[in-house]
């Protein structure tokens, strides 16, 4: 069952689901932040990503659950037309015990990524043998899902910010 | 040789968004598209941020930044290439004397086109501060090989340079070639 979130308005809820590429920001326990692409699909209340083991941000992860979520869509005939929706909440990495207990709303989120990305999908899965091991998209041996629950949102158009907010809470 | 500095400088030249994270005092990331100069004769960047914005609030209390320039292909992730900053802001209200901002000025409106007649000091009657980030590392990537780079080999060009290459998470030093 596809759970359905009402309450973002249609702006935001449009970047949502339509926004391809976003950008994770992290930080670690002292504070230094990091900012890198990623791609996602939205489930619920929540962003749902994978994240290369090696990689810094999911250390970053390890040691501050807290991080800001980007998805812009940019218009190359006007820069200023611009739009983009900043998502402030928690992470949280799952192992192998956390993706056996939400069997189902993995195998969904897996679902939502192969029908988001199915170019990426038949890259991956074309050129894995040729690929760096944490390049590869196996799950725990490779990556592993984090989920980002969303706490508060922003939405910018122009380079300003409009306050949204959602019908229901 | 690596191609990674002229890569970097390419990426951060030409693209016109930077995603620019900051965090506040409980150590909460905040992320924005903002735009941006590089100033590759000295390795800075710099922003116009307004008075009252909170990346302009975090990053007086946590000077720490860290943004991102990318550019984006949605076919073949192995053409997907960026560049990530990590530095130290200062902010720069444009009236102190030492801030050279006809130069920055110049910048901004070789690369964005703005008109002299734009305001460049003011945006929405917010006053605009000026923040220049002095880079301390960068990391550039296509596909999946990383390049971290020290800031002389995108600045200066120098032959001899050394760069840390990751290529599947694994760190390997690559000594320019001279000649």
């Amino acid at each position: 069952m596809h759970r359905e979130v009402p309450d973002f308005p249609a702006e935001v809820r449009w970047l949502l689901e339509e926004g391809y590429f976003g950008y994770l920001g992290t930080a670690d326990s002292r504070g230094n932040p990091q900012v890198t692409p990623v791609i996602f699909v939205q489930e619920g209340n929540s962003l749902f990503l994978t994240i290369s083991r090696v990689a810094e941000k999911l250390k970053n992860l390890r040691q501050n659950e807290r991080v800001a979520f980007l998805i812009d869509i940019r218009d190359p005939s006007d820069l200023a037309n611009n739009r983009a929706v900043l998502i402030e909440g928690r992470a949280k990495i799952y192992g192998i015990f956390d993706v056996l207990s939400n069997l189902r709303r993995a195998l969904r989120v897996r679902g939502l990524l192969l029908k988001k990305y199915p170019k990426y999908a038949a890259f991956y899965a074309a050129k894995r043998s040729l690929l760096p091991k944490p390049w590869r998209t196996t799950l725990f041996i490779s990556r592993l899902l984090v989920e980002v629950e969303i706490g508060r949102f922003s939405y910018m158009r122009e380079t300003k910010p409009l306050a949204l907010e959602r019908s229901a809470e | 040789m690596s191609q990674a500095p002229v890569t970097a400088k390419r990426i951060l030249t030409e693209e016109a968004f930077a995603y620019f994270c900051t965090t506040d005092m409980r150590n909460r990331p905040h992320l924005v598209p903002v735009f941006f100069i590089f100033d590759s004769s000295n390795c800075h960047a710099y922003f116009l941020f307004s008075r009252e914005s909170k990346k302009l609030r975090n990053l007086r209390s946590h000077p720490r930044v860290s943004f991102t320039v990318d550019v984006r292909d949605a076919v073949n992730p192995l053409e997907n290439k960026g560049v990530m900053i990590r530095g130290d802001a200062k902010a720069e209200p444009l009236d102190d004397p030492g801030v050279d901002k006809d130069h920055v000025k110049h910048l901004f409106e070789e690369k964005y086109g703005w008109s002299s007649s734009q305001s460049f000091y003011r945006h929405n009657h917010d006053e605009r501060i000026l923040v220049d980030v002095s880079i301390r590392k960068i990391t550039c990537w296509q596909g999946p090989t990383f390049l971290s780079c020290p800031k002389f080999c995108i600045a200066s060009r120098r032959r001899g340079g050394v760069c840390t290459s990751s290529v599947g998470g694994e760190d390997h030093e690559i000594r320019r070639s001279r000649g």
